[in-house]
């Protein structure tokens, strides 16, 4: 036990410093070229009047916070998908989760846009998504391939039916079609907060699960016999994969790949067991998402949408991870 | 220290696979279930550690029925070894080992990301010395043979500290040494007062290890009891329809079971 968090505990740390230092990195780097120095300081006087300040304090750090947030519930998603699906090629874009989560944002906007339930139905649709995979992937013979084929099938329709109902009120399709193509310039302080309740929640609840987590990915069978009460544990924490995917959606879209890329460099880095790799994951997906949200937004000839640089980066290790994902993966 | 099935019924669909079976196990000792392919084996064996119910009948474990125990009370009392490793990441034995001891994981431990007390790193080291994989603790289970894995397997059941084990043919795909290693472990944790039942294929180490044997055919349970009274000619022969002879092993007596 010592043993092994000597071993960890460096490496968890080093993995949050470097977090920061990404942050802090990304904060410096904008279209307006402030000087570091300026921008540091204002960080220092968040009270300050001053254009940079206004920069730095409502335009620069929502977003990579929100970036890294989003990360982080994504990973941890993604996480949570790759162990109950007992799939390494799962993640809440590739598998219908996000679109889920889109028609349930784009069904509340186009009829009850008021109340600011945007979240709420986010949450409606990405837990039936998940819902629906998850049986999909409990099918006999379904293999890992098979699922995420099915994942895909289903993220396609929601999309599409999310198409047909924006095709009829141009008023959302405005609001809603730029939101759906992933995007972390919006995102609001209050969203921040909703974000980093959610993902504390799912973190919490995530690290209390952990050991079933690594149960139910050796199978429910082998899960029930170690005593996890198996049809509990996976409604709980599907609904969790739905949720930190929901809140993840509500704020920036769709953005892909995320999820799958985090628990694969977690579980590199930290081992297969969800006592380190769950946090592991959700930091790195932190880390990844404002990597690549400062990428898109630093292009010389203007900012691009996140997904473009998640899926570059992400769509050829999904590709990789097909070729070699190895028959024992298989359930 | 009984688990007993009742007239017991139990089918996939259209397709009954056990018939009115009663089948008591209980210990200390070790239990041989054998019988030739597609017999029911494995089912009876999920069927008495609770994970399938029974469309008829009943399984009760020291006297309660086994589907009314809260799944934690129940991994402290039985524990099951399956047929195969259902990895899909790639755990170290250490990680596997203490999954055993997931059922008794405090609200306390979940939340301060403490993965063992004291007594759970007990039980872990002496399930791994039990099995004798003690050196193998910090190797991932893609690095172990065959062998060594169907010992990880058997450790996490070990520490769960269960009086009953249940072992779904774990020495399937083993070479003959490995097997024996294997019933060797299994008939010392019998004689140190566990309740043990193993499917069994192969007739011969359920002759020379066994204490009790269950014979089962078609969905029905032909015979059971003594070692002695259930491996005899005439049984093998009628259930596994293909001539079978037993003999006395030459040093401890035990039936030999021999092709005919």
């Amino acid at each position: 036990m010592t043993a092994r968090l000597t071993g960890t505990r460096p490496r968890g740390i080093l993995l949050l410093g470097l977090l920061a230092l990404e942050m802090l990195a990304a904060v410096l780097v904008g279209p307006t070229g402030i000087a570091p120095g300026t921008v540091l300081q204002s960080l220092a006087h968040p009270e300050s009047s001053s254009v940079v300040a206004a920069i730095v304090w409502q335009v620069r750090l929502p977003r990579i916070i929100g970036a890294a947030l989003v990360g982080a519930a994504l990973g941890l998603s993604g996480t949570i998908l790759q162990a109950l699906l007992r799939n390494p090629l799962a993640d809440p874009y590739l598998i219908g989760t996000s679109a889920g989560a889109g028609l349930g944002a784009t069904v509340v906007e186009i009829w009850l846009p008021q109340f600011g339930l945007m979240p709420v139905g986010a949450f409606a649709g990405a837990a039936l998504a998940v819902l629906a995979a998850s049986s999909a992937s409990r099918m006999r013979g379904a293999g890992s391939v098979t699922i995420v084929l099915v994942g895909y099938a289903l993220s396609v329709i929601l999309g599409a039916v999310s198409s047909l109902l924006l095709a009829f009120d141009h008023t959302a399709l405005l609001s809603v079609y730029f939101w759906f193509l992933g995007g972390l310039g919006g995102v609001t302080w209050g969203q921040i907060l909703t974000l980093a309740v959610v993902l504390a929640v799912g973190l919490a609840l995530g690290v209390y699960h952990r050991r079933e987590l690594d149960a139910l990915a050796m199978g429910e069978s082998q899960a029930y016999y170690l005593g996890v009460d198996v049809q509990r544990t996976r409604i709980v924490l599907l609904l969790l994969a739905g949720l930190t995917t929901a809140v993840a959606v509500a704020a920036s879209g769709l953005i892909g790949f995320v999820g799958l890329v985090a628990p694969h460099v977690a579980r590199r880095l930290f081992g297969a067991a969800h006592d380190r790799s769950l946090l592991a994951s959700a930091a790195g997906g932190a880390g990844f998402l404002v990597l690549a949200d400062t990428v898109a937004r630093s292009m010389p000839f203007g900012e691009v949408p996140v997904g473009i640089i998640t899926a570059l980066i992400g769509g050829p290790f999904f590709i990789w991870l097909i070729l070699h994902t190895d028959r024992r993966h298989s359930p | 220290m009984t688990i007993a099935a009742q007239d017991v019924r139990f089918a996939y669909g259209q397709r009954t696979v056990l018939g009115n079976v009663s089948l008591g196990v209980t210990g200390p000792g070790l239990m041989a279930l054998c019988g030739p392919n597609g017999a029911g084996k494995s089912t009876l064996l999920h069927v008495l550690a609770g994970r399938l119910r029974p469309q008829a009948g009943s399984v009760t474990l020291d006297g309660s029925p086994i589907g009314d125990l809260k799944p934690a009370e129940r991994a402290r009392r039985v524990a099951v070894v399956p047929q195969t490793v259902g990895q899909a990441f790639d755990l170290t034995v250490e990680d596997l080992v203490t999954l055993g001891r997931l059922h008794r994981l405090s609200v306390r431990d979940r939340l301060l990301l403490r993965s063992m007390s004291p007594e759970d790193e007990a039980a872990v080291s002496a399930a791994l010395q039990a099995v004798d994989i003690e050196s193998l603790r910090q190797r991932r289970l893609s690095q172990l043979s065959g062998g060594e894995q169907a010992r990880a397997m058997i450790a996490t059941a070990l520490a769960q500290q269960a009086d009953h084990l249940l072992l779904d043919e774990p020495t399937a795909h083993l070479d003959p040494a490995f097997r024996r290693d294997i019933l060797e472990i299994l008939a010392r944790l019998a004689v140190s007062g566990r309740t043990v039942l193993i499917v069994l294929h192969d007739l011969m180490l359920a002759g020379l290890y066994a204490d009790k044997v269950a014979l089962l055919a078609g969905g029905r349970l032909e015979a059971t009891g003594p070692v002695e009274d259930v491996l005899t000619e005439g049984n093998l022969t009628s259930v596994f329809r293909t001539p079978l002879r037993v003999e006395r092993h030459p040093a401890s007596g035990r039936p030999l079971v021999l092709p005919g």
